[in-house]
């Protein structure tokens, strides 16, 4: 009996251990996401934005630019539809 | 296919069977070499039969005064030994009442016939951490259902078997989604804001997530694998305080499912069951069968057909006339969409779409012959067995078939053992070893290729299904899809690329599910023990895709191969303890401590830009360089302890407190910090009011409960570390370069913190007249604050959202379960139970400055939202028509008849008035049900049992949006009204070209402000204010053509939400079985130890539905929490199932 309980309490102890001591260990490292990087190179940001801008409803910079489309509208609607489509799309594509 | 990953899996099957064949060895000759030799004088055998006459299993024979003893098996047979003389057999089991024998010193063999004990005081239900506890001692509402039960019903989807039985629960099935789709469950309403609050289930301690649909396709989640056949009972744990030791994952509830073990039994028992499942699909949505297909008219944007009259512009119900034969054709309508207005289907000589002589006739069925009948076969064998020291048992499920879509097959295999061996006096063994494995294929597309889609869109009343569904009719003569704008092609029918998809191509998952799971009991004392446990739940997935090319000679096409690997750990120690303190207080206590580690890893391959060879599927025969992708999609790691306390008080009055606090990873920041712990306490208190006092005699049972508990619940891994992500490639002069940015758009609050529910229950529990008559009631509230959610904010800001703690989003509700016996005699027998769920849910706040989120669940132009002051899941649209409403000069309201009629507008290029849109964000519905109920019926006569369930849900609302679909192209009976002189349409001449129609109507509704008619001469008059019956009046308007306003009252761009946006409310005989258990007489002649055969009926026909034309109303087409509606239906569909059970 009291061979058997000691057994018992030593592995139990140890699980104790196992699971308790290490409470937050590694929390840090495991919610990081292995596919970004904490400092980027500048080039390729710049690429991006480039791109975003260049590939914007097929050009963003020829023909259905902000300002184009300021020029020939009188005003631009407070309509859901206007404000998330010409007005904030633009944004997005500019400021991200 | 026997490429090498097959190889590998053909070995690591083999692995685990080999595993599980040397356990199953083990467990068998242990068993042989515990047969120990009693030294009494004589043996007696007997059975043990409950009411009905089926056996009972594990009911306990004792010799009374002695501690000699043993326990029936599976065909309730038992051999014990006995002194010589007079002695007394004690036969006593759970939920029967103890009886006890004589048993003369000449008898050998006994009969003895347990009655069911209907004392509540008896009753033993599993609760959190898969502890018994006697149901009296809880101070909240859980329910149980036999795993038998749920077998019963064959359903692929578990979920599905619970339907109308739990209060409390809401199921909605996805009856649009094919054999093996999802359902949604939510217990107690939507908790959170987010888009899954289903229930997650926990089978023997190990952790089955619950996922919502992502994708066209519905395969289903983790829970078809399971295998009813193994469920000994589900448990629904449907407050938060009974769910609360499970931790954050349980904010949504827990359905508790206990595996069935092995029996402590002579020799093997062995269960053969055979189910013979036929699925018929019997009625779709009811079309009109008048008229078929042909166009709105000449039309501004569109081109129609060439081959009209010159004065036909205006004019439906006309065939084009080909010019080379002079014959009329059936209207192809190529270029344009596909409408139903032409002709009235008198059985004409026509030309058909592949320029054959037809008859233009209506093919009423020709929705419902896209279907098969759906044929299943499931078979289950079981082997079990066991000592007084070890119990196995090992069953094989095999369950296959195909479903009432077209190549929607499915094979699932299930093999299963659970073994316990009591190693020593202390130490007791658990192991459960589960390996399933499901292919599918097929299922049917949702939105925009779906079938619903397809004949309320498309396809019209005219169209031959079962013709061109045939491959000599969907494949063009030169190889691929015939193309309509090809002039070489004759075949210029339809909608074949339907047909195509079906016949051609191949949507496959393969998954493989693989449970191990290890629990080692420790017995320190008599009072305590020590439970450590380990499992494994992986989930292996395979999507594959193979499409054949559609181009001329099959060019075009793709091949794509992905995997997803599910992996979960689970390590867990627990002390549990029990101790009788004083005569009147008993503690039961339990701390214990767990650790759960989760991750998600992929990879994908496909093809670009078509195949080199078509019809072969590999990666390498890409026409462009393949694209792949993989990776670790997430990881998140809880570490928790937990406690919990019982004290019973004169077996009357109990008090129950839990208390957990998790560690979650998810909240922690890269550098270790963060709000990453948070707690669950749950206090509550159960009363047998019935045993304090002395209360009337026909009073039986009287129980009070109540509790309180808080529940938490963490973020979405790695969003509180956000970083630069490589968005891909971008080609610039032959180059390619890499682009990166910020990997979110959201910003996240800065310290971030744990979500929290906190719930309120009290609850009361009655029986009467001997057990005969009870009730079970529960009142709840329940609060999530603090949620974690995402806003959106300025994009000039640079990022589009922010996420952030708030809200407090409530259910409050009420379950009432009835239940009673109304006859109850030895030949007949009548049990009779009634559920009743209202929950009311309410977003009591949001955020400051933030009274609205937008759920992200839209139904076409519907999309759903959280409105503070109102509920999770409103429903709004800006596609809505205002109402009319008459003001007066100075702008003020005033009284008009026409107040309240939709707003018209008028369209000179169809001239035709109908409803505008508002163009402002309306309330058109709420998804949540008013209430929800079950009536469940049991009749029993001899060894044949009824059972017949009916279930309902009242209210709700439910977007349509292939009804809009069908009014828009004339598909459906409203459509005819006013469509010839015959259905009621006016007959005028028209001052605009001469013509005389008969397909005027006179639309309801107001002219909106500045709305100007130009009349036949040029000139144009104002009728803004004017219904349209009184500007008719006036003349200045003409009739408007049917046609034209049910086109634009469903079109893409103008159409309006008044109409299909609707209330989905339905009665549904859910269920009719039929069991017939052969007499035990018989069954013993047969060397059997059981045989039963079932009937079973499901979803057998709707007494009540608000939906349109038989519309099935169990079409919601995902399981997301805030979706209600559905882009694409099935047709109502009943199964029937046949049973053959038998037990050796």
């Amino acid at each position: 009996m009291t061979k058997y309980f000691k057994s018992y309490l030593y592995s139990l102890g140890i699980l104790l251990l196992v699971t308790t001591s290490g409470c937050k260990k590694d929390f840090g490292e495991i919610n990081t996401n292995p596919a970004v990087v904490v400092v980027p190179d500048i080039k390729y940001l710049f690429t991006y934005s480039e791109n975003s801008i260049v590939t914007y409803q097929g050009g963003e910079w020829i023909w259905e630019g902000m300002e184009q489309l300021l020029r020939y509208s009188q005003h631009v609607t407070s309509q859901s539809y206007e404000v998330s489509s010409n007005v904030n799309a633009r944004y997005g594509s500019f400021y991200s | 296919m026997k490429r090498k990953p097959f190889a590998a899996l053909v070995m690591h099957t083999t692995k685990i069977i080999i595993v599980q064949v040397i356990l199953l060895v083990v467990l068998v000759s242990s068993t042989r070499a515990n047969i120990n030799s009693p030294l009494f004088d004589r043996s007696i055998t007997g059975v043990v039969v409950n009411e009905k006459g089926e056996p009972v299993t594990d009911a306990s024979v004792t010799v009374k005064g002695t501690t000699t003893g043993t326990v029936t098996d599976r065909s309730g047979a038992f051999k014990l030994s006995v002194p010589d003389g007079q002695v007394v057999l004690t036969i006593s089991n759970v939920g029967f009442v103890l009886q006890e024998i004589t048993v003369t010193s000449n008898t050998s063999r006994v009969s003895v016939r347990l009655l069911r004990d209907d004392n509540p005081l008896s009753e033993v239900v599993v609760t959190a951490l898969g502890i018994s506890k006697q149901k009296k001692s809880l101070g909240f509402s859980v329910t149980e259902v036999k795993g038998e039960e749920l077998a019963k019903t064959n359903e692929i989807n578990p979920i599905n078997a619970l339907q109308g039985k739990v209060a409390g629960v809401q199921i909605d099935m996805g009856g649009a989604s094919g054999l093996f789709g999802n359902t949604k469950i939510l217990i107690r309403g939507n908790s959170t804001l987010r888009n899954n609050n289903q229930p997650i289930i926990v089978m023997d301690g190990v952790i089955i997530p619950n996922d919502i649909l992502s994708g066209s396709r519905d395969f289903g989640n983790d829970l078809k694998n399971l295998n009813m056949e193994d469920f000994e009972s589900v448990s629904v744990l449907k407050g938060s305080s009974a769910a609360a030791l499970y931790g954050s994952r349980a904010i949504n509830g827990v359905i508790l499912i206990t595996s069935k073990k092995g029996k402590s039994r002579k020799g093997l028992g062995i269960t053969v069951s055979q189910s013979v499942e036929v699925q018929d699909p019997y009625r779709g949505p009811d079309f009109q069968n008048e008229f078929g297909g042909g166009t709105v008219g000449a039309y501004f944007t569109d081109t129609r057909d060439v081959n009209y009259k010159a004065n036909e512009g205006w004019r439906t119900k006309v065939f084009p006339t080909d010019p080379a034969t002079g014959k009329p054709y059936i209207d192809r309508q190529i270029g344009r969409e596909l409408e139903n207005w032409g002709p009235r289907l008198d059985g004409q000589d026509v030309l058909n779409y592949d320029g054959t002589p037809t008859k233009y006739v209506a093919v009423p069925n020709n929705f419902l012959d896209v279907f098969q009948t759906g044929l299943t076969s499931n078979t289950n064998v079981a082997v079990e067995g066991g000592n007084d020291k070890s119990t196995f048992r090992l069953s094989y499920n095999h369950n296959a078939g195909q479903g009432i879509v077209h190549g929607n097959d499915m094979t699932k295999n299930g093999y299963s053992l659970r073994a316990t061996h009591q190693i020593n006096k202390f130490l007791s063994l658990d192991i459960t070893t589960d390996y399933n494995t499901f292919e599918g294929f097929n299922p049917p597309e949702l939105g925009g290729g779906s079938y619903g889609k397809l004949f309320t869109w498309v396809i019209p009343r005219n169209y031959d299904t079962k013709y061109w569904m045939q491959r000599q009719n969907y494949i063009s003569k030169f190889g691929g899809l015939p193309n309509a704008n090809d002039l070489n092609e004759r075949n210029k029918a339809p909608s074949l690329d339907y047909w195509f998809r079906i016949g051609e191509n191949k949507y496959r998952r393969k998954e493989e599910m693989l449970i191990g799971r290890i629990a080692l009991t420790a017995t320190l004392t008599s009072w305590a023990r020590v439970v450590l446990e380990g499992n494994i739940n992986n989930l292996y997935t395979t999507n594959e895709t193979k499409e054949l090319g559609t181009g001329i000679n099959f060019a075009g096409g793709s091949y794509a191969l992905s995997h997803y690997n599910k992996q979960s750990n689970f390590l867990k120690w627990m002390v549990v303890m029990n101790k009788t303190i004083h005569k009147d207080f008993e503690i039961n206590a339990s701390v214990g401590g767990e650790k759960q580690s989760m991750q998600q890893t992929y990879n994908a391959a496909s093809t670009v830009n078509g195949l080199i060879y078509p019809g072969n599927y590999f990666i390498a025969n890409s026409k462009d360089r393949p694209s792949a992708s993989g990776g670790l999609l997430n990881k998140t790691v809880y570490n928790s302890l937990y406690a919990s306390a019982d004290i019973g008080y004169k077996d009357q009055l109990f008090l129950q407190a839990t208390w957990r606090g998790d560690w979650s990873s998810a909240l922690t920041y890269a550098n270790g910090t963060g709000n990453n712990f948070y707690n669950y306490p749950a206090v509550s208190l159960s009363w047998i009011f019935s045993e304090t006092f002395q209360l009337p005699s026909w009073i039986s049972y009287g129980k009070f409960r109540t509790n309180i508990a808080a529940l938490g619940n963490t973020a979405q891994p790695y969003i509180i570390n956000p970083g630069f992500a490589l968005n891909g490639y971008v080609n610039a002069g032959g180059t390619d370069y890499p682009i990166s940015t910020y990997s979110a758009s959201n910003s996240v609050q800065p310290n971030l913190k744990p979500e929290r529910k906190v719930s309120k229950e009290l609850g009361a529990e009655m029986r009467f007249l001997k057990n005969r008559l009870g009730f079970d009631v529960s009142l709840y509230q329940d609060n999530t604050f603090n949620q974690i959610i995402d806003i959106s904010v300025p994009r000039e800001s640079g990022i589009s959202g922010t996420t952030i703690n708030a809200g407090n989003l409530q259910n409050k509700g009420i379950e009432i379960a009835l239940d009673g016996s109304p006859v109850k005699s030895k030949n007949f027998e009548w049990n009779s139970s009634v559920t009743y769920s209202y929950n009311q849910n309410r977003v009591v706040s949001l955020s400051a400055g933030l009274k609205e989120k937008n759920l992200s669940a839209d139904v076409f132009e519907i999309s759903s939202w959280a409105v503070e002051g109102k509920s999770f899941g409103v429903l709004r649209t800006t596609a809505h028509s205002p109402a009319f409403q008459a003001k007066n000069s100075s702008g003020a309201n005033i009284d008009n008849p026409n107040n309240g009629k939709p707003v018209l507008t008028w369209r000179a290029d169809a001239r035709a008035a109908f409803p505008v849109r508002s163009n402002v964000l309306q309330e058109v519905g709420d998804i949540n049900a008013k209430f929800r109920g079950g009536w469940n019926n049991t009749f029993r006569y001899k060894n044949l049992s009824l059972n017949i369930l009916l279930d309902a849900k009242i209210g709700g609302d439910f977007a349509l949006l292939t009804y809009r679909y069908g009014t828009h192209t004339g598909v459906f009976p409203n459509s005819l009204k006013g469509r010839d002189a015959a259905h009621g349409g006016i007959v005028w001449k028209s001052a605009f070209d001469g013509e005389t129609y008969d397909d005027g109507i006179i639309p309801d509704g107001v002219f909106g402000p500045g709305i100007k008619v130009t009349q036949p001469n040029g000139s144009q008059v104002d009728v803004s204010g004017l219904s349209y019956q009184e500007a008719y009046d006036k003349g200045y308007v003409e009739p408007t053509h049917l046609p034209q306003f049910n086109y634009r009252y469903g079109s893409s761009s103008t159409g309006v939400a008044d109409y299909w946006v609707l209330k989905n409310s339905w009665i549904s005989v859910r269920q009719v079985a039929l069991t017939y258990n052969f007499s035990p007489k018989l069954i013993s002649r047969a060397k059997l130890n059981t045989c039963s055969f079932s009937l079973v009926c499901r979803n057998l026909v709707y007494l009540y539905n608000t939906l349109p034309y038989q519309y099935n109303p169990e079409s919601n087409n995902s399981n997301n929490a805030a979706y209600s509606g559905e882009e694409g239906f099935l047709p109502m569909t009943r199964n029937i199932t046949g049973t053959l059970r038998i037990g050796f």
